[in-house]
C-alpha cells in the first residue's frame, strides 16, 4: 500500500512537471539556421535586421519607457523609410520588462542567442541584473540613460550609455546655479530613494556641495509611487534652507512645485531641478508655479536642429498633439542611428556563421566610435565617455530657457 | 538547453517553492504574508555570505534557510496570538516593507544600490530541480500526516479544532516557521539565479503575484502552484510584442475569468482525488497488482 502510494506520488509529480514544460519547449524550436553564404559576400543574408529592444512599457515608470521606446521607434521608421540599413529594414522587437530586473533578465536570455546588438534593458537597475548575460554570451548591449561610470565600470567593453556622465551634470550645473545665485548657502536635496540612479546623484550633490563650501541641511525623501507630496514639502520648507535641489521624476516635480506655491514660495530661482522633472504633468503647470526656477540636464527640448524639429512634429502627430518632454527620446533616438553606422561601416552580413566574429566588430566599432552626430549634439565615445555641455535653464513663461551653457572639461 | 528555457525553470521554481510558503500556512487558515519577508533575508544572507565570507553554495543554502527561519520565528510569536484571517495578513504585509528598509540602510548589503556579483553555480538548474522535489514531498507528507489532518481542522473551524486538542498558537508559529523555510530557500535559489538582488525586488507587487499563482493554481491543493506558476510566469513573455502594453490587463482577464469559472483553482481537491484514483487504477492494471490483489483474496 505504501509502496503504491509513493509510486502514484512520484508519477503525478512528474506529470505535472513535464505538463507544465510541454507547451513551452514546443514553443523553443529553433528553426534550423540558413546556410551560409559564400565567403566574399558582403552582401546582407537576411531579409530584415531583427533588432530586440528590452524596454518598459508598463509598471511605476511607463510614461518614461513608452516615450523611449518611441523615440526608438521614430529612429527606425525613418531608417527604414530611407531603405534600411544596407537596404535591409530593420525588425525592431519590443520586450517588456514592467521595471522588474526578474523580466530583465529573462528577456535578455530570450534574445542574447541570436542577436547581432541589443538595445536596453532600459533602466540602470534591470542593466546590472541582466547585463551579465549579454557579457557571457559577447553580445553589445545598449543601456541608453544609465549612468556611464556605473555602466562602464562594470560591462565595459560589452555595453555603453548614450549620455554624459552624471557626475558631470550634477557638479557643473550646481555651481553654475550657486554662482548665479550667490545668496545660496544652504541647501536641501529632495530625491526619490527607490531610484538607485537619484541616490548617485545626491552622492555627486554632496561631492559638490561640500567642495563649493554649501552646507547640505538634510535630504527629504519621495518614494516614486507617493500620491501626496505635502508632507515632504512641509518637511523640506521646514529646513528654512536658502536653496532645494530636487531630483524627482516629473509627475512627483509637478506636485511638489505645487505644494510650494501653495505654501507661499515665491523666490523660484533659489529652486534646482535635474533633467527628469521634464515632463508634461511638470511643464502643464500654471507658468507662476515654476518661473524663475532652475533646470540641469543635457538635452534641450526646444532644440531648434532640424532633426529635432522632425522628431517634434512627428511625436504631436502620434500623440494628438503632445510635447516629447521626456529626455529620453533623445538618448533612445540615437541608439538606431548609432547600429547603422556601426552595420553599414563594417558591412555587417547577418550570418549566422559570422555571428561571433560580427558582434566583436560591432561591439569594437562603437567603443572607438568618434564624431557622431546625434539628435542634438555630436559626441563620441572613442575618448572613454560622453562629453558634451551641461545645460542650465531657466523657466521663463514656463518654458526652460537656457541661460548658461558649461562646456564639458 | 536553451539559455532562455533554463532561466525560465529557475524562475518558475522559485515562484512555485513561493506558492508553497503561502499554501501550507493557509492550509490551516492563516493568511500569512511573510514569505517574501523571509524570501529577502534568505536571500541576501546567502549572497553575503558566498560573496564576501567564500561559502560554498549548498552551505549558503542552509544558512539561508536557517536564518531565515530564525526570522521567520521572530514575528511569528507575536503573530501567533492575534488570529488567522485579516489581522495577521495586514500584520504580516508590514514584514515586507519592514526588511526593504532595514536592507535599503545596510551598506554591507549594498543599500539601495542593490548586491551585485553573486557567485556563479555550475548546474543550479538540477540542484534547484532537486531541492524542488525535495520540499513537494516534505510539503506532501505534511498534507498527509497528523499535522495536515489538524491544518484542516483549524482551517474548518478553529474553535471545533481547540476543543478537539489542536494547539493554534503553536500550530500557527510552527506554520509560519515552515513557511518561513521554503521562503528562505526560494530566495536563495532567487538570488544565484537572478546574480544580482535589489531590495526593490521584494516588494509588494512580489507578494501580489505570488497570490495569483496559488488561488488561480487552486489554493487547497499543493499541485495548483505546478500549472500556475509556469503560465503566469511565462504569460506576459508568450504574448505577442505588439500586445506587450495590455499585458496586466490579459493577466487581470484571465485571473478573473478563472476565479468566475472555477472559484477553487485549476487544480481542485475532487480534481486530484480523480486523478489519483484513475492513476492507481492505472497502475493496478500495469503492474497486474490488481489481479494479484484478486488472487490473493
Amino acid at each position: 500500500m505504501r509502496r503504491k502510494k509513493l509510486i502514484m506520488t512520484v508519477g503525478i509529480v512528474c506529470l505535472a512537471l513535464v505538463i507544465s514544460v510541454l507547451p513551452f519547449m514546443a514553443s523553443c524550436a529553433k528553426p534550423a539556421p540558413s546556410p551560409p553564404p559564400a565567403p566574399e559576400a558582403a552582401a546582407p543574408a537576411v531579409s530584415e535586421w531583427n533588432i530586440p529592444f528590452i524596454c518598459t512599457l508598463t509598471g511605476p515608470v511607463a510614461a518614461w519607457g513608452l516615450d523611449a521606446a518611441w523615440g526608438v521607434e521614430f529612429a527606425v521608421r525613418q531608417i527604414n523609410d530611407a531603405g534600411g540599413i544596407r537596404g535591409v529594414p530593420i525588425k525592431l522587437t519590443e520586450y517588456d520588462t514592467s521595471y522588474d530586473p526578474a523580466k530583465a533578465v529573462a528577456a535578455m536570455t530570450r534574445i542574447v542567442e541570436d542577436s547581432l546588438v541589443i538595445i536596453g534593458p532600459w533602466d540602470e537597475m534591470e542593466a546590472l541584473a541582466a547585463g551579465d548575460i549579454a557579457v557571457e554570451e559577447g553580445v553589445f548591449f545598449f543601456c541608453p540613460p544609465a549612468d556611464p561610470e556605473r555602466i562602464w565600470g562594470k560591462f565595459s567593453p560589452w555595453a555603453t550609455t548614450v549620455t554624459t556622465f552624471y557626475r558631470v551634470v550634477y557638479t557643473d550645473g550646481p555651481k553654475e546655479w550657486l554662482k548665479q545665485n550667490p545668496d545660496i548657502k544652504t541647501v536641501v536635496v529632495i530625491l526619490s530613494p527607490d531610484d538607485t540612479a537619484q541616490l548617485t546623484y545626491l552622492e555627486y550633490l554632496e561631492e559638490t556641495f561640500e567642495s563649493a563650501g554649501i552646507e547640505l541641511l538634510g535630504t527629504v525623501e519621495v518614494p516614486v509611487a507617493t500620491l501626496d507630496l505635502g508632507p515632504a514639502t512641509i518637511k523640506a520648507l521646514d529646513y528654512n534652507a536658502d536653496g532645494y535641489v530636487s531630483v524627482i521624476m516629473s509627475e512627483l516635480a509637478a506636485k511638489l512645485m505645487t505644494e510650494f506655491s501653495k505654501r507661499g514660495m515665491t523666490e523660484l530661482r533659489r529652486i534646482l531641478s535635474g533633467g527628469a522633472c521634464s515632463g508634461p504633468a511638470f511643464f502643464d503647470l500654471p507658468k507662476e508655479y515654476i518661473d524663475g526656477m532652475y533646470m540641469v540636464d543635457t538635452i534641450n527640448t526646444f532644440h531648434e536642429s532640424a532633426g529635432w524639429q522632425a522628431l517634434v512634429e512627428a511625436y504631436a502627430a502620434d500623440h494628438d498633439g503632445g510635447y516629447p518632454w521626456f529626455p529620453p527620446i533623445v538618448f533612445h533616438y540615437d541608439v538606431p542611428y548609432i547600429i547603422k553606422a556601426a552595420f553599414e561601416d563594417l558591412e555587417i552580413t547577418g550570418d549566422p556563421a559570422k555571428l561571433a566574429e560580427e558582434r566583436v566588430r560591432i561591439r569594437d566599432y562603437i567603443n572607438s566610435l568618434e564624431d557622431f552626430e546625434g539628435l542634438q549634439y555630436r559626441f563620441d565615445m572613442a575618448s572613454g565617455g560622453i562629453k558634451v555641455p551641461t545645460l542650465l535653464f531657466q523657466m521663463r513663461n514656463g518654458r526652460p530657457v537656457v541661460v548658461a551653457s558649461i562646456p564639458p572639461e | 538547453m536553451s539559455l532562455y528555457l533554463t532561466y525560465y525553470l529557475q524562475f518558475v521554481a522559485v515562484f512555485i517553492l513561493m506558492t508553497w510558503a503561502t499554501y501550507v500556512p493557509l492550509r490551516a487558515g492563516i493568511m500569512y504574508n511573510g514569505p517574501v519577508y523571509c524570501m529577502a533575508v534568505g536571500g541576501y544572507f546567502a549572497a553575503y555570505v558566498s560573496r564576501d565570507l567564500g561559502w560554498p553554495f549548498g552551505l549558503a543554502l542552509l544558512g539561508g534557510a536557517a536564518m531565515a527561519a530564525f526570522f521567520g520565528f521572530l514575528p511569528a510569536i507575536g503573530l501567533s496570538r492575534i488570529g488567522s484571517g485579516l489581522p495577521i495578513m495586514v500584520a504580516s504585509i508590514a514584514l515586507i516593507f519592514i526588511i526593504q528598509s532595514v536592507i535599503k540602510n545596510l551598506d554591507f548589503l549594498g543599500g539601495p544600490y542593490g548586491f551585485w556579483d553573486i557567485p556563479k553555480v555550475d548546474y543550479l538548474l538540477p540542484i534547484t530541480c532537486g531541492i524542488l522535489l525535495i520540499v513537494g514531498l516534505f510539503v506532501y507528507r505534511i498534507d498527509h500526516s497528523r499535522l495536515g489532518r489538524a491544518m484542516e481542522a483549524a482551517l474548518v473551524d478553529r474553535d471545533v479544532a481547540a476543543t478537539l486538542g489542536v494547539n493554534l498558537t503553536r500550530l500557527s508559529i510552527l506554520l509560519q516557521v515552515i513557511s518561513a523555510v521554503i521562503s528562505g530557500i526560494a530566495g536563495v535559489i532567487f538570488a544565484f539565479t537572478l546574480g544580482t538582488i535589489f531590495p526593490g525586488s521584494y516588494s509588494f507587487f512580489l507578494l501580489l503575484y505570488i497570490w495569483c499563482m496559488l488561488y488561480l493554481g487552486g489554493r487547497f491543493t499543493m499541485w495548483g502552484p505546478l500549472i500556475s506558476a509556469p503560465i503566469l510566469w511565462g504569460l506576459p513573455q508568450w504574448i505577442p510584442h505588439e500586445l506587450a502594453e495590455y499585458s496586466n490587463i490579459l493577466y487581470g482577464a484571465l485571473l478573473i475569468a478563472i476565479l468566475l469559472l472555477r472559484p477553487q483553482g485549476i487544480i481542485s481537491r475532487g480534481l486530484v482525488r480523480a486523478i489519483s484514483q484513475r492513476g492507481r487504477i492505472w497502475v493496478e492494471r500495469l503492474f497486474g497488482l490488481g489481479k494479484f490483489k484478486k488472487e490473493v483474496i
